[in-house]
């Protein structure tokens, strides 16, 4: 699966280190791309519409992304045809019930609450990689 | 009596006195007329009966004449005097055929008329026998005397029929007179009622009138009053109109402070999570990595690191969770707690597979409440009792009712390590704790968002324990 890439869109870069050391243990060998800010993901997201980028097999997205919001960057990804089948899941801390209305209104398909214990979290990712990379049918890419 | 009443009597009682008035009146006239018509009856009666004396006379002077002379003019005089006479008699008793004593009186009247005529045929016969002899005095003297056999005179009959009219008519006009008289009296009698009447009418109309202006008076009065009334009324409501804006601004104020502390502790929780997950996940990987050159010490700090980490975590989301507490709106509806125990029981024991507890959950107990809130204070006093009790053997945990003082108390016993009751005050302070880490992990702030769950719902919680004998936590929900 070298050709499947994972977006990471993640602005804090203690956790984006902490995120790419999770997948690792938990044996995700896929390329992560990582968006540090919400522009940098509608920028990746443009380039994927416009061909010049392979779409990812998977999308993980935090909420609190300066510039431009993960609701926003979701609801991007759901307005093209071409993207709006990609696999997104919402990778936050926030477990405020109005955020996983919003989220699950715009398409996401999984809502996941980053616990602090990073035991937790490496255990956590490696279910998300085993479900999403492995067990879970991607949808075929446009 | 009614004022309608009244004055229909007022109305009535001068009419009938005109009416009687003129019916008296016609009685009265009726009375004249009939006295002048008997005036009149008994001037002809009079004037007949004077003729009857006249035709007698007549006859007795033919008669005599006769007994003088013998010459036969006087005879036949005397003829049509006594048909006259007897015509007469006839006439005057028609015209009094109503009285019976005069009919009485005329029949006496014909009996003497009849003997006195009688005497001066049987003397007119004599002399027709005898016509030149010279006659009797005697023979002749019933013819000549008035009375010819003593009897009373026709003179003297008709008198008396002339005097029995005279003694009517006269009765007849004394009746006419008080007739008159009575009608005079009545009138007066009428008019000076009728004056009377008219007076009182006008004192009523008076009445009426300054009835009326009193009455008008009194309206003025209720309308002026009217008008201050309106008057103070559209202050109150002016009033009522700026209390309800100034309510409106509190209200809106209110919301707004409230939204921006929602945004506060949301934003907080938040950030504060973040450093956190930073700080755990390195010092792991730093365990991890670096494990070579960490010994045991090393590795033990490192823990430490990551419990305290773990705690603020812990703390975090229990401050938040007070906080949401806090704010949100009590909604309540009728909740099956019997239910939500067990739910919240197999949740919290879903992930503590390898513990040994007895849960008993009393059937059935319904309350009028928050659901979502009575969740929380159930995650947390349940939380606690499962807590407490991880170190007993036998462990029991029970949910159920009583009611007590007419309320209805729920409550949630365990058998585990109970407490002080010294210290009871502080129980449901927040961040006070009964125990240390050592023996139980907490934060402090669970019974202090139980404490107040209960509150908002305008209930009391309390509780009761001994160390090592188990905890009761008792609370009413206020309904």
């Amino acid at each position: 699966m070298s050709e499947s890439m994972i977006l990471l869109v993640e602005d804090d870069p203690d956790h984006e280190a902490l995120a790419i050391r999770a997948l690792r243990k938990a044996n995700v060998a896929n390329e992560i791309v990582v968006a540090r800010d919400g522009e940098e993901a509608l920028e990746f997201m443009k380039h994927v519409l416009d061909g010049t980028q392979r779409p990812p097999q998977l999308v993980l997205l935090d909420l609190k992304l300066p510039k431009v919001e993960g609701l926003d960057v979701l609801r991007t990804i759901r307005a093209s045809d071409r993207t709006a089948l990609l696999p997104v899941v919402v990778l936050t801390s926030s477990d405020e019930e109005r955020d996983i209305v919003a989220s699950y209104r715009l398409g996401v398909n999984s809502y996941i609450r980053k616990p602090v214990n990073f035991t937790d979290f490496a255990e956590a990712t490696k279910q998300l990689g085993m479900y999403w990379l492995l067990l879970n049918q991607c949808p075929p890419s446009q | 009596m009614t004022p309608k009443r009244r004055y229909r009597l007022w109305m009535t009682v001068p009419l009938f006195l005109v009416l009687l008035n003129g019916w008296i009146a016609y009685r009265a006239l009726a009375k004249l007329f009939n006295a002048q018509d008997w005036l009149a009856h008994t001037l002809e009666v009079r004037t007949q009966a004077a003729e009857v004396y006249l035709s007698m006379s007549s006859a007795n002077s033919a008669a005599r004449a006769y007994l003088l002379t013998a010459q036969p003019e006087f005879s036949s005089r005397y003829e049509a005097a006594t048909r006259e006479v007897y015509a007469g008699t006839n006439r005057l008793q028609a015209l009094t055929e109503d009285n019976a004593s005069q009919q009485a009186r005329i029949a006496v009247l014909r009996k003497r008329i009849s003997i006195k005529l009688g005497a001066l045929d049987a003397a007119m016969a004599m002399r027709r026998s005898h016509p030149s002899d010279a006659l009797s005095l005697t023979a002749l003297h019933p013819a000549l005397a008035d009375s010819p056999d003593g009897g009373i005179s026709v003179k003297y009959g008709i008198t008396q029929i002339e005097a029995e009219e005279d003694r009517l008519l006269s009765q007849r006009e004394a009746e006419a007179g008080a007739a008159r008289r009575f009608t005079a009296v009545s009138f007066a009698g009428a008019l000076l009622l009728d004056v009377a009447l008219l007076v009182i009418a006008f004192q009523q109309l008076i009445n009426a009138r300054r009835d009326r202006e009193e009455l008008s008076a009194r309206a003025l009065e209720i309308h002026a009053l009217n008008g201050r009334l309106s008057g103070v009324n559209a202050q109150l409501s002016a009033l009522n109109a700026e209390l309800e804006q100034r309510v409106e601004e509190r209200t809106r104020e209110l919301e707004v402070s409230n939204q921006e502390l929602q945004a506060f502790s949301y934003s907080v929780s938040h950030d504060l999570r973040a450093p956190l997950r930073t700080i755990d996940g390195f010092s792991l990987a730093l365990a991890e990595d670096f494990s070579d050159v960490l010994n045991a010490e090393g590795r033990d700090y490192i823990q430490r690191v990551r419990g305290g980490v773990q705690r603020m975590g812990m703390l975090i989301d229990a401050l938040l969770q007070l906080s949401r507490v806090t704010r949100s709106e009590v909604q309540r509806e009728a909740v099956d707690l019997s239910k939500l125990a067990t739910l919240v029981f197999g949740e919290l024991m879903a992930t503590e597979t390898d513990r040994d507890v007895e849960i008993s959950v009393q059937p059935e107990v319904v309350a009028n409440a928050d659901p979502r809130l009575m969740r929380v204070a159930f995650e947390n006093l349940i939380g606690n009792a499962l807590k407490f009790t991880s170190k007993t053997a036998g462990a029991r945990v029970e949910f159920g009712q009583t009611a007590g003082n007419g309320e209805t108390v729920y409550f949630i016993r365990d058998n585990g390590a109970g407490f002080d009751m010294q210290y009871v005050d502080r129980l449901f302070t927040a961040f006070q704790r009964l125990h240390g880490d050592r023996d139980f992990k907490g934060s402090g702030i669970g019974l202090a968002t139980v404490s107040r769950i209960v509150r908002r719902h305008h209930g009391r919680i309390w509780a009761e324990g001994a160390i090592g004998a188990g905890a009761t936590f008792s609370f009413t929900l206020g309904e």
